[in-house]
């Protein structure tokens, strides 16, 4: 065999082991590893009201759909703008920048991981980041009272989560622990939830349980930051306060505060 | 004792508190004991079947749970999708091992609706839930629209919203029909409809959405999701009896399943359905002096001679005119991709109007009354024929944008009437009045916008328009030979008038927004040329020829106007204030040639300042102040030198000089909405002031010699107004209300004598209500009282009217409704005199086939056999009456087909 084949064979052996192993490698990360996830078709979808009073969130007000199955469910805010845009806003001497995202900025439950991943503006990535948080953490306390959608008997449950104490109504005929935005944890699926102050509402528009759901229940695209929704809100509160520091050190008496939003801490 | 207290009180509490902390555990599997995962086991009390804990089974069907109860059983559910629901009872104990088999079962397919809200408000976005406000009545858009809490639709079929101009209506957001929309909102059928949005402060360039302070409200039409197939639509045919043969027929043919929308609508009527649409749509596009548009034309379109107006009495035109009329409508999306979409809209479309009327006038002169009554015939033809493309393309980050638009207009009618004439000492006379106008217009417009910083933004605006308008003037009058002093015989006049009108502009826009300060910067160049010229001749009805002398009756000039301008304008909001100023320099050297001799004007420069204030302290209040001050070349249709017939019996003639025409106006305006409860409140005040120049105006008046007319020197118009509305969702009722006081002043002049002052004043008031009830009756009532006060020197004159429709919808069952349109009007020339007052109707039942997609439907109109209209004005000096034959009592049998 000449040096040259040799050569040849070597870089055909290396060619073709690569080839095998890089997909392998791809899939090894992370990210592949939660969007090939095993069960990605829904079986239902409810359609929600979202109308969201806070300055964050009040840009993704509209419709918004949770598709669902047993293992795990997505919320997608399809009133959301596609795409990121400026607007004058009157409050501020600046432009302000509302986030936009083609897929809605969604939320990935699943449910006996109790794991969320949701997708969320953040000015460390170019492209939106990826969180994960906790699913089912609120304590939920069971009211006796009934309330029929349709077909389904609904029950009431309240509970307190992220700052705000929610009012829901569940369905153990759908016995599914999830509902609109990060909330869920009960023993059946929740059509309806209002916050008590007002600021935040999620109405029941729409439920349809079907093998032929269109869409499928996959981890948001986005840079998977690899941290916590928690880690993440400490990281902004710290880039506030650095901020703040910076302003006076000028000689600037600065406050920077971050946006009202939905989640108003990070407790439970 | 003491010491065994301690243990008595744990015996006691053992005996007593009888809660038992029980612990529930097992697996959940399936019929081949496979572990279910997912599954919910619920443990609950007996009695009220409150839940008491709950778990979810893990991967492999283990669940745990720990109940406290004070029950003796509890019942234990096991829950899984696309499983049978299995229940076990158990007796209350410390620990219990219980385990579930589920068989598997067929998913049972779910849909449920909630009842949408009626209203949904979202940014700058009200949204109705269409079925809300729907009885399944409702034929086209327009009667849900009229339904539709804040929404006023008036007589030819344009829409305000909270007493704002709607200035579009898209259809799924797309804009096909520009400024007659009518075309969609009279012949779109309601059922096809599920959301209607209203936008306010709509901006058509994504691109310059940010940059733009627009104030434009546009209505979006969201079809159905069931009806975007391949083929959808509506037929409709009708045949009916009256005087004469009645028919009708509709349809719409709607392709909406493909990325590219196909839409066609066509419609041929002689039942009064959508009459004088034609003369809506041949009015075109607005002229758009601040070129922010880019279908609004630089060109304003002139007429030269007056086309007769149809008298109505305050009642819609089907009552008052015979029509044949006839439309058809095709519309195209294209989206060649996500980026770049091509619209294709065009239309055709010819009315034909017939009106049979009278007048009688009585003049007080000493020392007798003269009176002179008149029979008229009018009959016209009038058309419309337009294409209309815009190509847009946006680029994929939204930076840049390249917009074009093109529209070809024409308009060709003519008019006939014939009217036999009797005055007291005089035999009849008949007079011809007869007109022919071709008119076209074609608009280019190209645009294109680049955001090249998040600040920072520049456009480039280039557009061409021209218009060509030919009026031949065709009369029979005896009085001309009077006027002209000539042989009686000569009493046809043939005047030829033909106008052209072109212009060009192109500009450039910076706009830049800093630290709350938004800057303009615009410079631009226009191009205006204009062509008119007119002769006339007189002619015996055996064909003799007389020409008058040129110099007082031939036009021909060229009316040439270059003009340089620069527009810089600067906004700041603090806090709740937003300031804007603006100020435009311009250079616009005036020319005119005419035959023997070119004139310049004299005033090369203008300078247009405008200065508005917006306050808005939060969402639902509002208040704007404005002024501006204007200097406008002069229109064409002003300027000619020698006399010129304006219509049949008026003579006029032009400027004497050349020079700008000032003019200033201010306003202030507070708006209250508070848009969830659909509550709104109004209030303006208005103030113009224009200067214009004069020429000279005859009116050939056989019995009362040649007249001469005041003709406007300034004029002073000042406007108030208040209104407001209130939907009330519980009841599903709303109220409108609206007052409006009007004051206008003229200084006029004779051709070359005194000036006069002449007073107007108009107070108008409007009322109304609405339900939207999900029952069987449904109503609403439109009421107008509307004064109208004149004053010159010591004449004083009035005329008060008040119209009001009803309009009643009966439901009595889900296949059968019925709507009668009761339409009342009056009118009072003088307090001292009795009102005339006119009750007349109509009526649609309609019975449907759900199984075969159709409604029957029957129509009778004019219910109450009217014969005659009438309608009286009158000062200290004379009394005008007139009076209009009634259509007929006709009705029409129709058979409308859904696919």
């Amino acid at each position: 065999m000449t040096r040259f084949s040799l050569r040849l064979s070597y870089l055909f052996v290396f060619s073709i082991s690569a080839l095998l192993t890089f997909p392998l490698s791809a899939q090894n990360t992370p990210k592949q590893d939660i969007r090939a996830l095993k069960d990605s078709v829904p079986i239902g979808r409810v359609i929600y009201l979202q109308n969201v009073q806070t300055h964050g969130d009040i840009n993704n007000n509209g419709y918004s759909t949770l598709l669902f199955n047993t293992a795990q469910s997505i919320y997608i805010q399809n009133g959301a703008q596609k795409n990121d845009t400026i607007v004058n806003n009157p409050d501020y001497y600046l432009p302000v920048n509302i986030s936009g995202d083609k897929e809605g900025f969604p939320i990935l439950k699943l449910h006996n991981a109790r794991k969320i991943y949701c997708k969320i503006d953040c000015r460390q990535a170019k492209e939106d980041c990826i969180l994960s948080d906790t699913f089912g953490t609120t304590v939920w306390e069971l009211l006796p009272e009934r309330k029929q959608f349709s077909t389904y008997e609904c029950r009431k449950a309240k509970g307190a989560f992220r700052g705000r104490v929610y009012e829901v109504w569940y369905t153990l005929d759908i016995p599914i622990p999830s509902g609109p935005f990060k909330l869920g944890g009960l023993p059946g699926l929740i059509l309806e939830a209002q916050s008590t102050d007002g600021q935040v509402k999620f109405l029941f528009s729409q439920l349809e349980i079907s093998n032929r759901i269109p869409g499928y229940i996959v981890m948001p695209h986005g840079k998977n930051m690899g941290m916590s929704y928690k880690k993440f809100i400490q990281g902004e509160l710290e880039f506030c306060a650095k901020l703040e520091k910076e302003g006076r050190a000028q000689g600037i008496e600065t406050t920077v505060t971050r946006e009202v939003f939905i989640e108003l801490d990070t407790n439970n | 004792m003491i010491r065994s207290l301690p243990i008595t009180l744990f015996f006691i509490g053992i005996c007593t508190f009888s809660a038992y902390a029980q612990i529930i555990s097992g697996h959940v599997q399936d019929a081949t004991s496979a572990a279910l995962p997912f599954a919910s086991v619920v443990a609950s009390a007996c009695a009220d079947e409150q839940v008491l804990a709950f778990a979810t089974s893990d991967e492999k069907g283990a669940y745990q749970l720990t109940v406290t109860t004070t029950c003796d059983t509890i019942l234990v559910t096991a829950r899984c999708l696309g499983y049978t629901t299995l229940v076990k009872k158990v007796p209350a104990s410390a620990f219990t091992r219980l385990d579930f088999e589920l068989n598997a079962s067929v998913l049972q397919e779910v849909l449920i609706r909630a009842k949408t809200p009626p209203i949904i408000v979202r940014k700058d976005t009200t949204e109705f839930n269409a079925a809300s406000f729907s009885d399944s009545t409702e034929f086209s858009v327009e009667t849900l629209l009229k339904k539709l809490p804040g929404v006023q639709i008036d007589a030819t079929g344009r829409i305000s919203y909270h007493g704002k101009a709607v200035d579009r209506v898209l259809v799924e957001g797309d804009d096909l029909f520009s400024q007659n929309y009518q075309i969609a909102t009279r012949n779109i059928r309601a059922d096809m409809i599920s959301k209607v949005q209203v936008i306010d402060r709509y901006e058509e360039n994504p691109v310059l959405k940010e940059f733009s302070a627009t104030d434009r409200t546009v209505m979006n039409l969201k079809i159905k999701p069931d009806r975007k197939r391949g083929l959808t639509g509506s037929i409709t045919v009708g045949l009916g009896y009256g005087a004469a043969g009645k028919g009708r027929g509709h349809f719409n043919l709607f392709s909406l399943s493909r990325k590219d929308k196909l839409y066609l609508i066509g419609d041929a009527n002689n039942t009064g359905e959508n009459t004088s649409s034609v003369d809506q749509l041949s009015r075109g596009d607005p002229f758009d002096p601040n070129q922010q548009m880019l279908q609004g034309n630089i060109l304003e379109k002139r007429s030269l001679v007056s086309t007769p107006q149809y008298e109505t009495a305050g009642l819609p035109q089907a009552f008052t005119s015979i029509n044949r009329s006839g439309l058809i409508f095709v519309g195209e999306i294209l989206p060649i991709s996500d980026h770049f979409k091509i619209k294709i809209s065009s239309w055709l479309a010819r009315e034909r109007l017939w009106q049979t009327s009278d007048a009688t006038t009585n003049i007080q002169l000493e020392p007798d009354n003269l009176t002179i009554s008149e029979q008229k015939q009018h009959n016209s033809t009038q058309g419309v024929r337009n294409f209309q493309s815009e190509i847009t393309y946006y680029s994929p980050n939204k930076k840049h944008a390249l917009r074009s638009f093109i529209k070809i207009n024409g308009n060709p009618n003519h008019y006939n009437i014939q009217t036999l004439r009797n005055q007291t000492g005089s035999g009849p006379n008949t007079v011809s009045n007869q007109g022919k106008t071709r008119q076209g217009d074609v608009l280019l417009s190209l645009e294109y916008t680049y955001q090249y910083r998040p600040d920072a933004l520049f456009q480039v605006v280039g557009k061409s328009a021209g218009q060509q308008y030919q009026n031949q003037l065709n009369p029979k009058y005896t009085a001309y030979a009077a006027f002209f002093g000539i042989d009686s015989n000569y009493t046809q006049l043939q005047q030829q008038a033909n106008l052209q009108q072109y212009k060009q502009l192109l500009l450039g826009r910076f706009l830049l927004k800093r630290n709350g300060f938004q800057g303009q910067l615009e410079l631009g160049g226009e191009n205006y040329l204009g062509k008119m010229q007119s002769d006339l001749q007189l002619k015996t009805e055996n064909g003799s020829n007389f020409t008058p002398n040129d110099s007082f009756y031939r036009n021909k000039l060229r009316f040439y106007v270059p003009r340089v301008y620069a527009l810089a304008g600067l906004s700041r909001k603090i806090g709740f204030w937003d300031f804007q100023a603006q100020i435009k320099p311009r250079f616009q050297p005036l020319s005119i040639r005419t035959p023997d001799q070119t004139t310049h004007g004299g005033h090369d420069w203008a300078l247009e300042p405008e200065v508005n204030m917006h306050f808005k302290p939060d969402e639902r209040n509002s208040v704007s102040a404005n002024y501006k001050f204007r200097q406008n070349a002069p229109e064409i249709t002003s300027l000619y030198s020698s006399y010129f017939f304006s219509d049949y019996q008026t003579l006029q003639k032009g400027l004497n000089s050349l020079g700008l025409i000032t003019g200033q106006s201010a306003g202030l305006y507070y708006r209250f909405i508070d848009r969830p409860k659909q509550l709104s409140w109004h209030a303006s005040l208005g103030y113009q002031n224009t200067l214009q120049q004069f020429g000279g105006q005859y009116k050939i008046n056989p019995y009362l010699s040649v007249q001469e007319l005041y003709r406007p020197v300034q004029s002073r118009v000042l406007n108030a107004a208040i209104g407001g509305s209130r939907f009330v969702p519980k009841i599903s009722c709303r109220l409108e209300l609206e007052a409006v006081l009007a004051r206008f002043q003229q200084v006029a002049r004779l051709n070359e004598g005194s000036s006069g002052v002449f007073n107007t004043t108009l107070p108008l008031v409007k009322l109304g209500f609405g339900t939207a009830f999900n029952t069987w009756v449904n109503v609403i009532l439109n009421t107008q009282y509307s004064l109208y006060l004149t004053q010159h020197e010591n004449n004083h004159a009035q005329l008060s009217s008040w119209t009001s429709t009803l309009q009643i919808k009966v439901r009595p069952s889900k296949s059968f409704n019925a709507q009668f349109n009761i339409y009342h009007t009056a009118n009072q020339a003088d307090p001292t005199l009795p009102y005339r007052s006119f009750l007349t109707s109509e009526m649609t039942a309609a019975y449907s086939l759900p199984k075969w997609h159709s409604n029957i439907m029957f129509q009778a109109f004019n219910l109450l056999n009217n014969r005659r209209f009438e309608q009286v004005s009158a000062t200290g000096f004379y009394t005008f009456r007139t009076g209009i034959q009634a259509v007929k009592p006709f009705f029409v049998l129709a058979w409308d087909y859904g696919f």
